[in-house]
């Protein structure tokens, strides 16, 4: 027993309150050292901006347990390649821009800042961009689409929750999708978990054989209604529910219902290509063609947000959609639509070249 | 009554009004969640949720400069100094913080270029008030901490809670600075900005309060000096030194080693300890009185200071701060639900019940009763525990359906936000939210009225 100590004395626990923090504070003064050499652009962890001419991928390492940023062969950036002191300047912009317009009060970078928006750790690396924003805003590359999407984000509505017009200019734009990039090869020990795992996951139920883009032989089958509309529900759900919604209802004055009878109000602009293929009547939506309804989700509606489908879904889910849209969603048509009816429709109007190409934009 | 005093009411006035703007804010971005469509695109969501955290930045820090002023002269026994000073810089900053939030609400944004950062908007996170504002913060500090060191030093006194204030004065000086630059790496600007946010907000104003509940304690229910001290200097060593390196839990994801993961996770599993430390101490102080206190607004609102910063800093976010759980809870509604409760027990809480400590003193009451102060602790607690709970549903279903089944993509995302538990916790934080606002109005109103009219003198034993 010291017979010095004394626990109701304040100096004694002044003495320690002092030294811990002095201890830790030490400790962080070195561990900050080493971060910084490690997180420096070109460091260990964060690569050199001229990564952006490479392409890059999201990778599962079997010894760290969770996914890592792979740096691939080289591949061009808007056609080109940058140099280094082009690329540091292009990301100086780009973070200047995510700065002025508050990015960060809506979207999350390495999950951190708000939460109404998604989190752009990985966005460079979304399949959202290939699935739905090249054949939207018809452009040819993903960082095309991006920067049409980010220019116009009003044109492009992607969900009930919009993202506004910033008077972003191209070459803000472009910053940006370097930044993207950039930013996408930065090792963040995993974070975001499982990413774009949903993508590969339930597109088709294993109970239907053959089906998805996977299957190599065209379908040659006549499938039955129920087992179209089972794979079709699927399929709506991944590729249309985001705007036409789970329930079919769509997004008043942007996003119309795919169920029929359903009033729909919207500007001109898109009334007026609804009702010329038969699906708009008198202030509502009403059921049209099965010709027309194929032709809708194989090529879309250009002039507005509907992207073509025909590019990145096969005959069979095509089908499987448009049967479920009419014989689901509070729609009793009774049509069944096979893969060979959509097989046809490609076919025909490769043959006639009909106006109103997805790249017609 | 020291002039300081007088100040210190104009400071509390202040706070009350910015929690008010913060309100606002916050019942905007809550209904956006609900209905997209509300105000936009006038007011987009991110210039509410702005007006939400920058407001709650301002009236906390404008609560906190009042309370030092109003406890100052009386530890020190004369006027403190510079006060004349103090109250222009009271002025500018009540200026400076109105032209802000009028830009943010009117001009919102600038273009990608310097002027932007100068005169309309920063976008960093907390500190996106321009650089010509965020000059004047710092001003308004450093004359802050000029007027409590000279006071000391003409006084010719120091006490143990005024020394470990005035250590704590340079820190919430120096690391505001970071609100500054643009570096255009976000690993190494998110590393910075933590300091900013997590060692100033989380560790410096964590010291700045317990250094003012230590003073509000001595004369709510007169603790002796000793004992508060003895507790000041196990909190301050506990929240620094578990704090300091919990630090950590932010930079798991940022880009930064693997080390972080162990050491982050480490220490602040240990960061409930001082706060488990503030409710055992608050406790038995409120405990030796049996409760009794001529301030019994006061008195609640300190012990809602005390669990509420156990329970929200601590429990709530221990229960998300490993990597393993972080992993999949990082960057959801259950981030926002701990930094409700956190900001709410911690800082809130403690500046309110200051404030009604000021009240009976200014009004000379001798004791301070009304019938609102109960409607608007009950109404505003019950608020805020209901959208804490309806917040870490929503976080809990994002967390499972955005993080961990879908991979963070932009169809997660949309997938997770669209879950019925997920929307459902929203409309609910939204209703909580609104009566918390009605429990804002009602605190409004018994701050202007309590202790005007005379209470008869209670029947109390002598002490």
């Amino acid at each position: 027993m010291a017979q010095t100590f004394d626990a109701g004395d304040p100096a004694f626990w002044r003495a320690g309150a002092i030294s811990t923090t002095i201890v830790m504070l030490i400790v962080l003064v070195f561990l900050t050292i080493d971060s910084l050499e490690a997180i420096r652009a070109g460091g260990s962890h964060v690569p050199a901006y001229t990564v952006i001419n490479q392409d890059i991928g999201y990778v599962y390492n079997l010894q760290l347990g969770y996914n890592v940023p792979s740096i691939g062969k080289d591949q061009p950036l808007f056609g080109r390649k940058y140099t280094e002191e082009e690329a540091h300047a292009l990301i100086a912009k780009g973070k200047l821009v995510i700065q002025s317009r508050a990015c960060m009060d809506c979207h999350t970078f390495f999950g951190n800042g708000a939460y109404y928006g998604p989190d752009l750790t990985k966005a460079w690396l979304d399949p959202a961009w290939d699935e739905l924003w090249t054949p939207m805003t018809g452009q040819k590359t993903r960082e095309d689409a991006i920067v049409e999407f980010l220019m116009h984000p009003e044109r492009y509505p992607t969900w009930s929750r919009e993202m506004p017009n910033l008077g972003i200019s191209r070459e803000e734009a472009i910053a940006l999708v370097a930044y993207l990039k950039w930013m996408s090869a930065v090792d963040a020990n995993g974070f975001p978990a499982n990413f774009g795992t949903i993508q590969t996951r339930g597109r088709l139920p294993p109970a239907v054989p053959r089906l998805g883009a996977e299957a190599s032989a065209p379908e040659t089958r006549t499938l039955t209604q129920a087992d179209l509309v089972a794979v079709g529900e699927k399929a709506y759900v991944t590729h249309c529910g985001a705007c036409h919604q789970a329930n079919g209802l769509g997004v008043p004055g942007t996003f119309p219902p795919i169920t029929a009878g359903q009033p729909f109000s919207a500007p001109e602009s898109l009334l007026k290509p609804l009702a010329e293929r038969g699906f708009f009547k008198d202030g509502k939506i009403v059921q049209g063609s099965v010709k027309q309804h194929v032709d809708i989700v194989l090529n879309g509606i250009p002039g507005t947000p509907m992207p073509g489908f025909g590019a990145q879904l096969d005959d069979t889910t095509v089908a499987a959609i448009v049967t479920f849209q009419r014989n689901g969603l509070g729609n009793h048509t009774g049509d069944v639509v096979q893969a060979a009816d959509v097989r046809a429709a490609r076919a025909g109007r490769t043959a006639s070249n009909a106006p109103g190409s997805t790249t017609g934009r | 009554m020291y002039q300081s005093q007088r100040l210190a009411l104009k400071y509390f006035t202040a706070a009350i009004v910015v929690f008010g703007v913060m309100v606002i804010g916050g019942l905007i971005a809550a209904t956006d969640f609900v209905q997209p469509r509300f105000l936009y695109p006038e007011l987009p969501f991110n210039i509410a949720k702005i007006l939400h955290i920058d407001g709650l930045i301002v009236w906390l820090l404008t609560g906190f400069i009042g309370a030092v002023y109003w406890f100052l002269p009386g530890e020190l026994g004369r006027e403190t100094e510079g006060v004349r000073l103090a109250e222009i810089m009271f002025w500018i900053l009540c200026a400076a913080v109105a032209v802000v939030f009028a830009v943010f609400v009117l001009v919102q944004y600038g273009g990608s270029d310097q002027f932007a950062m100068w005169f309309i908007n920063q976008g960093r996170k907390y500190v996106e008030a321009p650089r010509w504002a965020a000059i004047g913060i710092v001003l308004v500090m450093l004359v802050f901490a000029y007027n409590v060191v000279f006071t000391a030093i003409r006084a010719r006194r120091m006490t143990g809670i005024l020394a470990v204030m005035m250590i704590d004065l340079v820190p919430l000086v120096v690391l505001y600075l970071d609100a500054f630059p643009v570096i255009e790496n976000m690993s190494v600007d998110l590393y910075w900005w933590w300091w900013l946010v997590h060692m100033w907000v989380e560790a410096t104003w964590e010291v700045l309060i317990g250094c003012i509940v230590a003073l509000a304690l001595m004369q709510l229910l007169n603790t002796p000096r000793r004992i508060v001290e003895i507790w000041l200097y196990i909190e301050v060593g506990l929240v620094l030194g578990t704090g300091i390196l919990g630090l950590g839990h932010h930079y798991f994801w940022i880009g930064t080693p693997q080390y972080w993961l162990g050491i982050g996770g480490l220490f602040s599993a240990f960061e409930p300890l001082p706060l488990l430390g503030m409710v055992i101490h608050a406790v038995y102080d409120a405990g030796t009185q049996h409760m009794k206190t001529t301030n019994q607004p006061s008195l609640f609102w300190m012990m809602a200071e005390a669990f509420g910063n156990f329970l929200g800093g601590g429990m709530w976010g221990f229960m998300m701060t490993l990597p393993q759980i972080n992993l999949y809870s990082h960057g959801t509604q259950w981030t926002v639900s701990h930094g409700h409760f956190a900001f709410w027990g911690a800082y809130a809480c403690g500046v309110i019940s200051v404030i009604y400590l000021a009240l009976q003193k200014t009004r000379g009451a001798e004791v301070l009763e009304s019938g609102a102060w109960k409607w608007s602790f009950a109404l505003l607690n019950i608020g805020l525990i209901g959208m804490v709970g309806s917040l870490l549903v929503s976080g809990m279903a994002q967390a499972f359906y955005e993080r961990a089944i879908g991979g963070s993509t932009l169809q997660a995302f949309i997938t997770a936000q669209s879950s019925p538990w997920f929307t459902q916790g929203m409309v609910a934080r939204l209703a909580f939210g609104v009566i918390f606002a009605v429990g804002y109005v009602w605190l409004v109103y018994d701050l202007l009225t309590i202790g005007r009219r005379r209470v008869p003198a209670p029947i109390l034993e002598p002490a």
